[in-house]
């Protein structure tokens, strides 16, 4: 059975070989959870808003494989079309932290000088304000919501992914070959992002497969608290901040159990997937 | 050594001034007129020149930023829109209920993770240390708020051994009630942060127990409880201590959230009450206040660092 499978391309195989077992699970897991998310835009199964009155807080069954909310609306449905949600704000926030971050670290690393300092004393700053915080200042402004949250969690990000790509240029920059570029008269911009930052983007990956799973824990617990996503959209937070009273009074406990298992899966695929990432990206880590 | 810590310590307060200056800009941002967003369009003109006079909207906000500036530095946070009072008497009254939540927190997740942690080390690759990291992947992926849900489900409504929600009345004049109802909270939180420190208890552990000198140890002759206790366990407890204070500005946060779980009355259900009203300055106090914290166990841990570790160098 097996041979088969070694015969057509064996040099593709044999970097998969390298694929650490915890990268093949979470990708795994993260594969399904695009699956899902995707999905969730063709509306397999009822529309995740629908309410059905008479059928609320029904156990799973045929009808509703994983039963109904306080309002009877499917939690399998809700369930796929919160991992659109889930991907969607974390894609958004993993963004603005990566491009952010990236940039930063890049401009501070190669020219230096008081840039430098300057930007180091900023991600300083940031880094005693994380996503909450953030959260809770930009809610009072701009109101909670969606937006707030996404803008939070990536500027929260971005002094991780700074120091990374800091530290990346710092430790490239000596290197032969940016000094060929140097010495041929390439412009800065030129040598940071042509000649650069492919250098680096390795940790930086990595980072950002960690940060992922951050910011779905953060977009989570945001629209819990009220200050991330607002209803009807479902929302793995959000489920669970509707479902808890009922959960509280004795009602039932479907609608608290599954958004916390899908939230704890997809965080689990892309910290073991940015596990993995690293083990094979980023050559200065231990594993 | 002086230097050093005059220059943390420059550091850190340079931070502060830096933050406390993002939270001053925020309300700059406020899109249209905060007065017509706190109190509605048809509020009373007089009221809302009050409102206006007293947040100081009526001034240029070059001078409100240096009488914000000014407040910070003295501990005045401003006046509550909604309450009417003090926002430094608010945070201080819910900080009598976020604090003891945090630090026993930390101090269940410590009493787990460090002998658990000692004992995944000392049998790596063994059934146990399976048991750890299955224990520290899944603390890091379960949301807290959602495992003190559960805890609620089970520990309250199915068992009833404890109250799930709120704080008593007469607050800590009666100690062993107030335990009570802190008592999941703190399990939450204290269970799910000793995750990450049971890893890197047993990381540290491991990396100087293949050091020559350990080596050296057990080579003389010396029982492994000796060489653990003894040699390896000081030098591992170095970036031990860093994550702990780490650990505790993540704590700080996952109070916040976990309060409102168990519906406490502390600093996190203040910021979202604050959010509700529009009541900005009481939010800013507090994203404030959790900030400076947060600087200063940060400063807390650099000192210690260097304190504990003779080899870091303060250049």
């Amino acid at each position: 059975m097996d041979n088969t499978l070694s015969v057509p391309a064996p040099k593709r195989r044999s970097s998969l070989g390298k694929l650490s077992p915890s990268f093949r699970v979470g990708g795994v897991i993260v594969l399904l959870v695009v699956l899902a998310a995707l999905a969730s835009l063709a509306r397999p199964l009822q529309d995740p808003n629908r309410a059905n009155f008479g059928k609320q807080f029904a156990p799973p069954s045929a009808e509703f494989w994983l039963g109904t909310d306080q309002l009877g609306r499917d939690l399998a449905s809700r369930l796929l079309a919160g991992a659109h949600n889930a991907l969607y704000v974390g894609l958004i926030a993993v963004g603005i932290g990566l491009v952010l971050g990236s940039l930063l670290g890049i401009l501070a690393g190669y020219l230096g000088g008081w840039l430098d300092q300057i930007v180091m004393l900023g991600l300083e700053a940031l880094y005693a304000l994380p996503a909450l915080l953030l959260a809770l200042l930009l809610a009072a402004v701009f109101g909670p919501g969606a937006f707030s949250s996404m803008v939070a969690i990536g500027v929260a990000a971005v002094p991780a992914f700074a120091r990374l790509a800091r530290a990346g240029v710092l430790a490239v920059k000596a290197q032969p070959y940016v000094e060929a570029a140097q010495a041929l008269g390439a412009t800065s911009s030129r040598i940071m992002f042509r000649h650069v930052l492919p250098n680096i983007l390795g940790p930086l990956i990595v980072q950002a497969s960690l940060a992922f799973a951050g910011a779905i824990l953060a977009e989570a617990a945001l629209s819990y608290l009220g200050l991330g996503t607002q209803p009807p959209t479902a929302s793995w937070g959000r489920m669970l901040r509707e479902a808890q009273s009922y959960l509280a009074a004795g009602l039932s406990p479907y609608p608290s159990i599954w958004p916390g298992l899908a939230i704890a899966l997809t965080v689990l695929g892309f910290n073991l997937m940015g596990d993995g990432l690293r083990d094979r990206l980023d050559p200065r880590a231990k594993t | 050594m002086w230097t050093y810590t005059f220059r943390r310590l420059g550091l850190a307060i340079l931070t502060l001034w830096l933050a406390s200056t993002l939270v001053f800009m925020v309300v700059l941002f406020i899109p249209g007129d905060p007065v017509a967003t706190i109190l509605g369009m048809d509020a009373n003109p007089d009221v809302a020149e009050k409102l206006r006079h007293d947040l100081g909207l009526d001034r240029p906000p070059l001078e409100r930023y240096f009488s914000w500036l000014a407040g910070v530095a003295t501990g005045d946070l401003g006046t509550s829109i909604r309450y009417g009072i003090s926002v430094g008497g608010l945070i201080l009254k819910s900080l009598t209920l976020t604090l003891p939540i945090v630090l026993l927190s930390l101090m269940l997740a410590t009493v787990i993770a460090v002998p658990l942690g000692i004992l995944a080390a000392r049998r790596a690759g063994g059934a146990l240390d399976f048991a750890a990291s299955l224990f520290a992947l899944l603390g890091l992926a379960l949301p807290s708020f959602w495992v003190g849900l559960m805890f609620i489900y089970l520990f309250a409504v199915n068992l009833g051994w404890l109250p799930s929600n709120g704080f008593p009345q007469k607050g800590w004049a009666d100690p062993l009630n107030a335990l009570k109802y802190l008592a999941l909270p703190v399990l939450t939180i204290g269970l799910a942060r000793s995750a990450l420190l049971t890893r890197m208890v047993r990381g540290s552990l491991l990396e100087v127990l293949s050091q020559d000198y350990v080596r050296t140890a057990r080579g003389k002759g010396l029982s492994e409880r000796v060489v653990v206790n003894k040699h390896a366990l000081k030098n591992a407890a170095l970036p031990v201590v860093t994550v702990l204070g780490l650990e505790f500005a993540q704590l700080l946060i996952a109070a916040v959230v976990v309060e409102q779980v168990f519906g406490l009355p502390g600093l996190g259900s203040l910021a979202l009450t604050g959010i509700q009203a529009r009541d900005y300055p009481l939010v800013q106090g507090v994203v404030l206040v959790l900030a400076m914290f947060i600087v200063a166990l940060n400063l807390v841990v650099d000192l210690l660092y260097g304190y504990l570790d003779p080899r870091v160098s303060y250049g």
